[in-house]
């Protein structure tokens, strides 16, 4: 028995003394607000107080903490600071998934506890231990920074900034995310892994261990899975073959403490390695799949114009980049349970929908008899997209008639999940005198790794983008998915773009030195404008706020220009770099059903299946349909995301949700509303209220009988792609512009962020404080791209050799919001979530080259690298 | 994952402690460095000895001119200023750049030293300094040199039968110049070159330079340093031979900034 005084209350715990701090006030006391996301002091997750003085939780032995104070978030709101703390990250966006919160908020709690009014320094160092993936830390240094000045929040109409509607739970620990909550009978699942990129294996008898095998023979239904109807390659356990490190064989299920001691040696598979396949493409490369001889997943093109107007300058170059890792603070977690012929699976996901049809499938049961509940997910960015625990749980679940659990450790978490496609570029552009684009050509190979996953659509999307927001009047491009022995290769913000976008930008540099323009106004010179058809024969009507977004960097431009050191150790440099994106499924339908019902009791419902994965589609998508509906966001009860609850509204990727899912639950509204108007006999602008279970129309009430509804239903319209890639992939795009000013050190090749200015065109700001939290997050991730990660299986499979940004490398962000309305979308309204990080690494990259005249040809610009980049120009 | 199961045991007194590390047991301190490897289950200790309770374990002395840091003093207190005077000054400017705070509010500067991760702070620093690692075995107390006690990579002059018990330094005047510089990628993150240079009036300045994946050099007498830390810097670096020419540009680097701090 340890006794702790836990957030003031003196308590007895009894498990062992060695049990870990963290273990302990999840497991035993029930305090989930304490997160776990490394077990290794890395991501500063579980942080709390022992003493005031905050601690990983994860290092801490209980018998360490015994007759000691320990606050944990759960603890907070109790003291006046810590509430205001609180309010503060609230007001500010400073949660979005909220995965990190409780960390931050313990370690700001140290701080100000010693230091009431900190500067930007001191809470940059005393919160530097806790990671968050989500935010790009600014808003949390501001709300830390400021907070007494939380001003009261407006109403919540659309272009107003309210703090998200689902954020309170994130601030005092209650948000339950997929290892929070389980049923206290359930049994552990542990997934056993290929240590080995390409090995041959065989499963022995296994009746020994304490647990359960479960292997391919024991599932149900169809043992694959994958993103495409067509393509189910990858197996939930592998048969026989292993194809990367982290490939899934089997998997114990048992009490848990069975299940973990378990040693590997105990296991009884025998292994055989196999040459890992690396250069797939070679000719004579033995085919990974059989399906795929040449090792080519797919291949996207585009071919337009029919020759290249007589060029003045031609550039041309090669990049490669790595793969790189999601690092959402939460690793994967869930639990499932069977209910008859029904089961129910709990956890983290981007893809409810999605879900449910790979368990059924895995299971052979009807899609009717699969329930997927989404828990609270601590980031996504694309890598949840795929199912990684559902299938698994779902199996054992439904042959042990026990809920059944699992929780993946950060090693497992990077080792098994999907990454970024690395990708090796060639691309030549060319311009006339004048500086007009006249060509551009790029091949690609995209390492898709060892199954398919989002590969295809990362070959489709990247030729359809790779001259960026330009008028070219001649374009070949060609991206092939290449399957190797590598980590699957997903969908991770951006589908492939981010890549692509560094090597035309970078060519766009050394065209605009040609011609001796500037580098800002040859991107003005060229950027496509509203009237303009673009490379896939898309005629763009409306909402091309490029030129706009140019613009408005133009004066910190030339500032920031003036102001950078030329001579020096330390040398200056700024860049700029654009991008467009387009929003939804490229040429596919991802159509979107959103519903509005009213009671007779007065209960107003949203149900709304857009999953927020700390985004804000909950927030934004409300402010939406209560617009439309005429009443205010907080007349809204919400249910949300469940797949018998709830319409599909797709998964929460390509930055649809709020335009297609928005102008869903702008339908929605506008339904509903007509249908109340009906009753009511009145006009169109008749004033709606709902105060005390009654609504009022004009004044009058409005007595109902039955539940009212309005159902809204949204899907882009686009053509197709033909063989050439022409036709209207995307309904809109986003449009943006990013600065980046830094300073390199000559000596070391290390990179110093000054500051980054981001000029994005959004259609309309629904929330612009949202808006502003997704840009901000999205430049951090493109930081790290840029500058220091690199996910190399087997070597990095933690978070203290795979680098994430941390709150000290993320510098001063300002965010300019431009609205060229979009007519299809919800009030205007495009997306967000991925444009945001593509211009950033570039922009960066562009900024490098002017500080040093050096291009570099590999991401990320580790300081080895950039000194060669240096010493060779 | 969760550690392998292993009994933990918080020895009451020294002379515990030592019967309990003779049967076997592994010491734990902070467990910033054990804990993550328990937890990873890269340590697979049956027992687990838990120093921090032990008597006078945490906390430093004076006697006369020598001060004893006690091994299970946090880097969080050195850094708030436990240890006086320029010594002091010169630890807690150390310790502030040690990991984060929540790392320093448990991790102890014995712990760190006893570890010897090549690229840990503390044994780039205490090298450096005059005075003594203190051991404690069956037959007593031991007294070893700073600048002889990491021996290489996670090794140590400390026998097995022993443990450490406190560090002893030498008041330093407060004329005592001190260049220290270290290299991370990103704030927190351990050292990739480490080098620091302390210049003592009266007495032959001395350095280090650590983070090379091997024991800290420690030159004794660094005069030539100190005089032109350009050349000297280079010189040196080309000694170790290092494969790496990005870590040599880092090594020479770092050894060049502290000698010009301490000057
Ligand atoms: C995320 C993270 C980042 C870090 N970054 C840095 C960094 O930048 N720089 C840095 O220097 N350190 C860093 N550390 C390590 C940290 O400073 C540790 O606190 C320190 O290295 C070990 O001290 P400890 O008291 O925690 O020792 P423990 O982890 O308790 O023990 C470490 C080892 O020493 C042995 N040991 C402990 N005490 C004694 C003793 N008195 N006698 C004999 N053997 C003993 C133990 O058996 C064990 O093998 C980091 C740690 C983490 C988790
Ligand atoms: S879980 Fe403790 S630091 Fe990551
Ligand atoms: S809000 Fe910080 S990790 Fe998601």
């Amino acid at each position: 028995m340890t006794s702790l005084l836990l957030n003031g209350a003196a308590t007895q715990v009894a498990a062992a003394p060695e049990t870990r701090l963290s273990a302990a006030l999840r497991d035993e006391c029930g305090l989930t607000g304490t997160k776990v996301g490394c077990d290794a002091g890395d991501c500063g997750a579980c942080t709390v107080l022992l003493d005031g003085a905050q601690v990983c939780a994860c290092l801490v032995p209980l018998a360490q903490a015994e007759g000691r104070a320990v606050t944990t978030v759960e603890g907070l709101a109790a003291t006046p600071q810590g509430a205001a703390l609180q309010a503060a990250f609230h007001s500010h966006g400073a949660a979005q998934c909220g995965i990190c919160t409780p960390g931050m908020l313990m370690a700001a709690t140290e701080l100000l506890a010693a230091t009431p009014n900190p500067d930007e320094a001191q809470v940059q160092a005393a919160l530097g231990g806790v990671l968050c993936r989500c935010t790009g830390y600014r808003a949390i240094i501001k709300a830390v920074l400021t907070l007494s000045t939380a001003a009261p929040p407006p109403p919540g109409a659309v272009g107003d900034s309210i703090p998200r509607l689902d954020g309170l739970p994130k601030l005092d620990g209650s948000e339950r995310f997929g290892a929070d909550d389980a049923p206290a009978d359930a049994l552990w699942l542990r997934p056993i892994r290929s240590p080995h990129a390409h090995a041959r294996f065989s499963i022995g008898d296994a009746s020994h261990l304490p647990a359960r095998l479960l292997t391919a023979a024991d599932i149900p239904g169809r043992n694959g899975f994958g993103i495409y109807p067509d393509i189910k390659d990858q197996a939930v356990f592998a048969e026989g073959l292993a194809r990367y490190r982290g490939d899934c064989v089997a998997a114990l299920v048992g009490e848990r403490a069975a299940v973990e001691a378990v040693r590997w040696e105990d296991l009884p598979i025998t292994w055989q390695e196999l040459p890992p396949l690396t250069a797939a493409t070679a000719p004579g490369a033995a085919p990974l799949h059989p399906r795929w001889p040449d090792n080519i997943l797919t291949t996207g093109r585009l071919r337009s114009g029919e020759t290249a107007p007589p060029a003045a300058h031609t550039a041309q170059g090669q990049w490669t980049t790595g793969f790189v890792e999601h690092a959402y603070i939460e690793p994967e977690a869930g639990w499932a349970e069977r209910h008859g012929d029904t089961i129910h699976v709990h956890g983290c996901t981007q893809a409810p929908y999605m879900d449910r049809d790979e368990v059924a499938a895995v299971l052979g049961i009807p899609l009717d008899n699969v329930r997927i509940i989404p828990s609270a997910c601590g980031g996504g960015f694309g890598g949840k997209l795929d199912v990684s625990f559902q299938p698994m749980v779902a199996v054992a679940a439904w042959l042990t008639g026990r809920p059944v659990r699992a929780v993946w450790s950060r090693g497992e978490s990077l080792a098994s999940s999907t990454k970024r496609h690395p990708a090796s570029i060639h691309a030549t552009a060319a311009c006339d005198a004048a500086g007009r684009l006249t060509s551009f050509e790029f091949t690609a190979d995209y390492d898709t790794g060892a199954y398919a996953s989002w590969g295809p659509t990362v070959a489709g999307r990247v030729p359809v983008h790779c001259m960026g927001p330009y008028r070219v009047p001649y374009v070949r491009s060609q991206a092939r998915a290449v399957l190797t022995n590598n980590p699957p290769s997903g969908a991770f913000r951006g589908f492939g773009v981010p890549q692509a976008a560094i090597a035309q930008e970078m060519l766009w540099d050394q065209l605009a030195d040609a011609t001796g323009l500037d580098r800002l106004e040859f991107r003005v010179l060229n950027a496509l404008r509203e009237g303009d058809t673009t490379n896939t024969g898309q005629h763009l009507r409306h909402s091309v706020g490029l030129v706009e977004c140019l613009e408005a960097l133009r004066p910190h431009w030339h500032t920031l220009r003036a102001q950078r050191r030329t001579t020096g150790r330390l040398r200056g440099g700024v860049g700029v770099a654009c991008m467009w994106y387009g929003i939804g499924n490229t040429g596919m339908p991802n159509p979107s059903t959103m519903r509005l019902t009213l009671a007779p009791d007065g209960r107003l419902t949203f149900h709304n299946g857009a999953v927020d994965i700390g985004q804000g589609s909950t927030t934004v998508l409300a402010q939406i349909a209560a617009e439309a509906l005429g009443l205010p966001v907080s007349a809204l009860h919400m249910v949300l995301y469940d797949t018998a609850l709830t319409a599909d509204a797709g998964k929460t990727s390509a930055s649809r949700q709020t335009f297609v899912s928005g102008r869903a639950a702008q339908a929605a509204g506008a339904a509903l509303r007509g249908e109340i108007l009906r009753r009511a006999n009145a006009g169109p602008d008749a004033r709606l209220t709902l105060s005390d279970g009654t609504l009022r129309v004009n004044n009058e009430p409005l007595r109902l009988d039955t539940t009212l509804e309005g159902t809204g239903s949204y899907d882009p319209p686009t053509v197709p792609l033909d063989a050439d890639g022409q036709g209207i992939p995307y309904a809109t795009y986003g449009f943006a512009a990013q600065l980046a000013a830094l300073e390199v050190d000559l000596d070391l090749g290390t990179i110093h962020l000054q500051k980054i200015v981001a000029a994005h065109d959004v259609g309309r700001a629904i929330n612009p404080l949202l808006v502003r939290g997704q840009v901000e997050g999205g430049i951090a991730q493109g930081i790290g791209l840029a500058l220091m990660e690199e996910y190399l299986p087997g070597r990095t499979e933690n978070l203290h050799d795979y680098l994430i940004p941390t709150i000290g490398d993320v510098p001063d962000i300002e965010t300019i919001l431009i609205e060229a309305r979009e007519p299809l979308g919800p009030f205007g309204a495009k997306g967000i979530g991925e444009p945001a990080l593509v211009p950033t690494a570039p922009a960066i990259l562009s900024a490098i080259r002017d500080a040093t005249g050096a291009t570099l040809r590999r991401v990320p610009a580790l300081p080895h690298r950039v000194l060669e980049a240096i010493r060779g120009h | 994952m969760k550690p392998a199961p292993f009994t933990y045991a918080r020895p009451a007194d020294w002379p515990a402690a030592l019967a309990l590390l003779a049967e076997g047991a592994r010491p734990v301190a902070g467990g910033q460095s054990l804990g993550p490897m328990l937890n990873l289950r890269l340590a697979l200790p049956e027992r687990v000895a838990d120093l921090r309770h032990l008597p006078g374990y945490a906390g430093v002395s004076m006697q006369g001119e020598t001060v004893r840091i006690g091994a299970g003093t946090t880097h969080a207190a050195i850094e708030d200023g436990v240890v006086p005077g320029r010594l002091g000054e010169i630890l807690a400017g150390v310790a502030r750049r040690i990991a984060y705070r929540p790392v320093r509010n448990r991790g102890t500067i014995g712990g760190s030293f006893a570890h010897a991760d090549p690229a840990a702070d503390w044994c780039a620093v205490l090298p450096a300094l005059p005075g003594h690692a203190i051991a404690l075995g069956p037959e007593g107390e031991r007294r070893i040199p700073l600048a002889e006690f990491v021996l290489g990579v996670f090794e140590t002059a400390l026998r097995g039968d022993e443990l450490l018990r406190a560090i002893e330094l030498s008041a330093l005047p407060p004329a005592t110049h001190f260049g220290h510089w270290k290299f991370c990628r990103k704030p927190g993150e351990f050292s990739k070159a480490t080098a620091c240079v302390l210049a003592t009036p009266g007495a032959a300045p001395t350095a280090v330079l650590a983070a090379l994946d091997a024991a800290p050099l420690v030159i004794a007498d660094a005069s030539a340093l100190l005089a032109d830390p350009t050349a000297e810097a280079a010189r040196l670096v080309a000694t170790l031979a290092l494969e790496d020419p990005w870590r040599a540009a880092l090594a020479r680097t770092a050894l060049r900034h502290a000698a010009e701090a301490a000057r």
